[in-house]
């Protein structure tokens, strides 16, 4: 996948570029995607926790309906740039059953995924909002 | 009983053992008294030292199952294979080690904090509620659901369909959030073996072993069967009697007949009993109408008769069973209480302790200070229910008579007599046996309820030489009708079919337990859409479908990405689809699609409302809400963004049609009315009146927006909904401005001119601009603060 001159990507070039489907699938939700301001330092990488509620379970039940990367966008709102692109580690999903429902351990690998050195500054075109109350209560499928 | 036979096998048997040592899964329907351990031991046997599972039904099972099978062969029950994975973590909060938790506990803890009122005249008190939570998770348990639904909502006597489908809506989310509580081990919420077991399941547990033998399968739960099933690497040996599947009734579900496998086959020749007593076992098989009969042993000299000296007396209930070893007791016999003492013991020093001293030492019923509290809680508590028995013959003996019945009782290794439940006789096996008189007849001669000829059938099967059948004697002159199948759970189990129509009230409350919760509203839905989905005979291109279609297909992209008000908006619009499709003509030949489409629809609008409601609940505490700090400058910016909603719905073909419409004009011409008056007047008479004016104009959008009528197009009604939210936001603002300018002003000049005059400042001025007294726009942070926590307290009175 060409990412473009001017790095102005939509979604579904965002997917086609991590070898995903350009259109997510019925019942998939495969790539998650959280904000950052501007400016802020990533998060450390053993710390995502959202409030996923019981999808880890689910997504243990069946892997292949669960998310396979995690995409930070970095803005306050549109439009949203990419910051890095993390792998998750799918088999490991509900493997925290003791953590509460808004504090679910998003399992990712620890390393930046290959793509992101293509990815990373691109801008992403949607007119998606991340308006909930908590940090962890931020995120979105793509 | 489990015994070690070493007969040699018969055609059956030899059959069973080939089918085992040719390595594929088998399941093996074994009538009462078949010998299906000696089967299983010969299996494990000729299995050549293979390591190997023998999976019991309970712990006394799994104990004699380890005196004869040999070492390669690990006896034990799922429960116990749970908590050596992981359950013992949760030792300290098992059943006898932790206090017992009454209802009112259990909503304290999960922030039940109002009793809900369903229908027009019911209301769930808050304990109640968390007795159908506990119950859900409870049913959760036993199932091999992977998360809890509205499927795990036990039925409530007296609510119809409308109310059971709003209390599914509340409780299923509070059972998650219960089912949050117990997994963690410092939970707070009461956990039981079953909780530990669950959580083995969905962890996909691999059992270290060449073969899994899974016996009584008729009776396990399917969280259970599932774990089984699951060993995908073991060979699976399943036996079982469909006909002694007499744990429906807390949920174990009959397995056998849909298990699959590699071969299937039957034991029916009885090694327990001679052919009278198979003879009276095969009454009962033909009143279930069972696919085999059984065949005695004619070298077993088995009567049926009167027998005056029974080693076992089978009972239907436990107290009946207490009542006969009591009466043996003063007959002058050695008696034993088949369903145990220590219990029954505990509960009745308890009793005596409370009513004495209002304390008790025994750790379970710690919570509780007077004996009349433990009544109550047996008599409406679900989880009271196991205790019942025992309190109902406290009560009607007194706890001091128990305590001395119990001291003269005697164990069952020495007892001359020993009275049992025929659920606790099951597996177990006597020379001489009576029937107790308490297996009652069915009152309108009508089919005997399957699960009462289950137990019947078990307790007659328990004889070997003579049995005294007379509690059970009816059969023969009962008219021969099958045993009636009945659902396998006495609570009702919600059918998708009977659920509710139209979800008649708009359940507005915020999601308190944030995205989390909300998720699980999204789950529901989407389940619902599906559902339909399924049973779907609309064609494809029909508009009604194609804009159902795409409605979805915006909420799929999204999920609760956005803000939960844009969310809410999408699902008010699925709702509208859904209603709208269901109102067309064709469907009226399809009920049960009509009903998923109708019930779809009702929910979405609740989620949609809870949604709208989570968002108000963010902005209103969000520094959104707070006054126009740029005074009428910034104001004039939010009017603008009403004045384009306004416009882009005017523009909408909708609009027209509604001003042509009979049934919608009279919302069309207030929007219009309230419109002019915001045009002509604008800010001008300051926020207080410009407020009321935009809390006008909310409320009539949302007005139309409720009358939306299927004919009209789902797509526009966002662009209405959009037009309400600002427009209730904008007021909220400008209230919020009043507020500061009110209470700024001297008490003199507090007249509605004064702040109108104060409100429209000079031009010029910069919405930026910080005065020497720490103001901004002309409005300090301390005001600012007052003037929002004013707006928050008036916009929550007025929802």
């Amino acid at each position: 996948m060409t990412i473009p001159d001017d790095r102005i990507i939509t979604v579904p070039v965002l997917r086609q570029a991590l070898g995903l489907p350009a259109e997510r699938p019925d019942g998939v939700r495969d790539l998650l995607a959280v904000p950052c301001g501007l400016g802020d330092s990533v998060p450390p990488r053993d710390a995502w926790r959202l409030a996923l509620g019981d999808w880890p379970e689910i997504w243990h039940q069946s892997p292949g309906t669960g998310p396979v990367f995690l995409v930070m966008l970095e803005g306050a709102a549109s439009p949203y740039f990419v910051a890095t692109v993390e792998e998750i580690l799918p088999g490991r999903w509900g493997s925290d059953p003791e953590s509460p429902p808004d504090r679910r351990v998003v399992p990712v690998r620890g390393t930046d995924y290959a793509a992101t050195a293509k990815l990373a500054g691109c801008r992403v075109q949607t007119d998606l909002t991340f308006g909930w109350d908590d940090v962890g209560e931020r995120y979105a499928f793509l | 009983m489990l015994t070690a036979s070493w007969i040699p096998p018969t055609g059956e048997q030899l059959a069973v053992i080939d089918a085992c040592t040719a390595g594929g899964n088998v399941v093996v329907e074994a009538g009462a008294g078949t010998g299906k351990t000696s089967t299983l031991l010969m299996a494990a046997i000729a299995m050549d030292g293979k390591r190997g599972i023998y999976l019991a039904y309970n712990r006394t099972t799994a104990q004699a199952a380890r005196k004869v099978f040999p070492a390669s062969v690990t006896c034990v029950t799922a429960h116990a294979l749970a908590y050596r994975a992981g359950g013992y973590r949760y030792d300290h909060r098992l059943p006898g080690r932790a206090q017992r938790m009454p209802s009112w506990g259990v909503a304290s803890v999960l922030g039940i904090g109002q009793d809900l009122p369903l229908g027009k005249d019911l209301v769930l008190t808050r304990a109640h509620l968390a007795r159908i939570v506990m119950a859900t998770v409870e049913r959760f348990c036993h199932s091999d659901s992977p998360v809890i639904g509205a499927a795990h909502v036990p039925g409530v006597r007296g609510l119809d369909a409308d109310s059971f489908a709003e209390l599914t809506w509340q409780v299923v989310p509070m059972a998650r959030l219960a089912w949050a509580d117990i997994r963690v081990p410092d939970g707070r919420l009461p956990f039981k073996h079953d909780h530990y077991l669950k959580l083995w399941q969905l962890n996909g547990p691999t059992i270290p072993a060449a073969f899994v033998m899974f016996d009584e399968a008729q009776d396990a739960n399917p969280v259970t069967a599932a774990i089984v099933q699951n060993q995908h690497d073991a060979q699976q040996i399943i036996v079982g009697d469909s006909c002694q599947a007499i744990y429906g009734w807390r949920g174990a579900q009959d397995t056998l007949p849909g298990w699959p496998c590699d071969q299937r086959l039957r034991l029916r020749q009885s090694f327990r009993f001679g052919e009278q007593v198979a003879a009276e076992a095969n009454k009962w098989l033909d009143t279930l109408d069972a696919a085999y009969r059984l065949a005695g042993l004619p070298t077993i000299p088995s009567t049926i008769g009167t027998v005056s000296d029974p080693e076992v007396i089978i009972c239907r209930t436990n107290a009946e069973a207490f009542e006969q070893a009591r009466a043996a007791q003063l007959a002058g016999r050695r008696a034993a209480f088949g369903g145990g003492t220590l219990e029954l013991k505990q509960l009745a020093e308890a009793a005596l302790d409370l009513n004495t001293t209002g304390r008790t030492g025994y750790a379970e019923l710690a919570a509780f200070r007077r004996w009349g509290q433990v009544r109550d809680y047996v008599r409406t508590d679900a989880a009271g229910a196991d205790l019942a028995a025992g309190v109902r013959l406290i009560d009607k003996h007194g706890a001091a008579a128990i305590l001395a019945m119990i001291d003269q009782l005697s164990g069952t290794k020495t007892a001359q007599v020993i009275a049992i439940t025929a659920h606790a006789a099951k597996g177990h096996e006597w020379e001489r046996v009576r029937i107790a008189a308490d297996f009652r007849e069915p009152s309108a001669r009508g089919p005997v309820p399957r699960s009462e000829a289950m137990l019947a059938y078990v307790a007659v099967t328990r004889a070997r030489i003579r049995l005294d059948r007379s509690g059970l004697a009816w059969i023969d002159t009962h008219p021969p009708v099958t045993a009636k199948k009945e659902p396998a759970m006495k609570t009702r189990k919600p059918d998708p079919d009977d659920e509710p129509t139209v979800v008649k009230d708009l359940i507005s409350s915020p999601y308190a337990g944030g995205r989390a919760q909300a998720e699980s509203g999204c789950r529901i839905i989407a389940s619902e859409y599906d559902a339909w989905s399924a049973i779907s005979t609309m064609p494809g291109d029909h508009p009604k479908v194609t804009q159902l279609g795409q409605v979805w297909h915006s909420i799929r992209n999204r999920d609760l990405g956005d803000d939960p008000g844009p969310a809410g908006v999408r699902y008010r619009m699925l709702s509208h689809a859904a209603a709208a499709l269901a109102a067309v003509p064709d469907l009226a030949k399809q009920p049960a699609e009509r009903a998923a489409l109708e019930k779809l629809a009702g929910h979405a609008r609740i989620h949609s409302g809870r949604l709208h409601a989570t968002a108000e609940q963010m902005f209103l505490r969000s520094r959104k809400s707070g006054p126009y700090t740029g005074n009428q400058a910034e104001a004039r910016s939010g009017s603008r963004i009403i004045e384009d909603d306004y416009r882009a719905w005017s523009r909408t073909p909708t609009a027209s049609r509604v001003a042509r419409d009979s049934a919608l004009s009279t919302h069309d011409k207030r929007i219009r009315e309230t419109w002019d008056q915001i045009r002509s007047r604008g800010l001008a008479d300051g926020p207080s009146a410009a407020a009321d004016r935009y809390q006008d104009l909310a409320a009539t959008a949302a007005a139309l927006a409720d009358a939306f009528t299927p004919a009209l197009p789902s797509a526009d009604l966002p662009v209405l909904l959009n037009l309400a939210n600002h427009s209730a936001k904008h007021a909220i603002r400008l209230r919020a401005t009043a507020d500061v300018l009110m209470a700024e002003a001297p008490a003199a000049d507090q007249t509605v001119q004064a702040v109108a005059r104060q409100f429209e400042v000079p031009p010029g001025t910069s919405t930026s601009a910080r005065s020497s007294d720490g103001q901004e726009g002309g409005v300090s942070s301390r005001r600012l603060t007052r003037a929002r926590r004013s707006s928050q307290a008036r916009a929550e009175r007025e929802r």
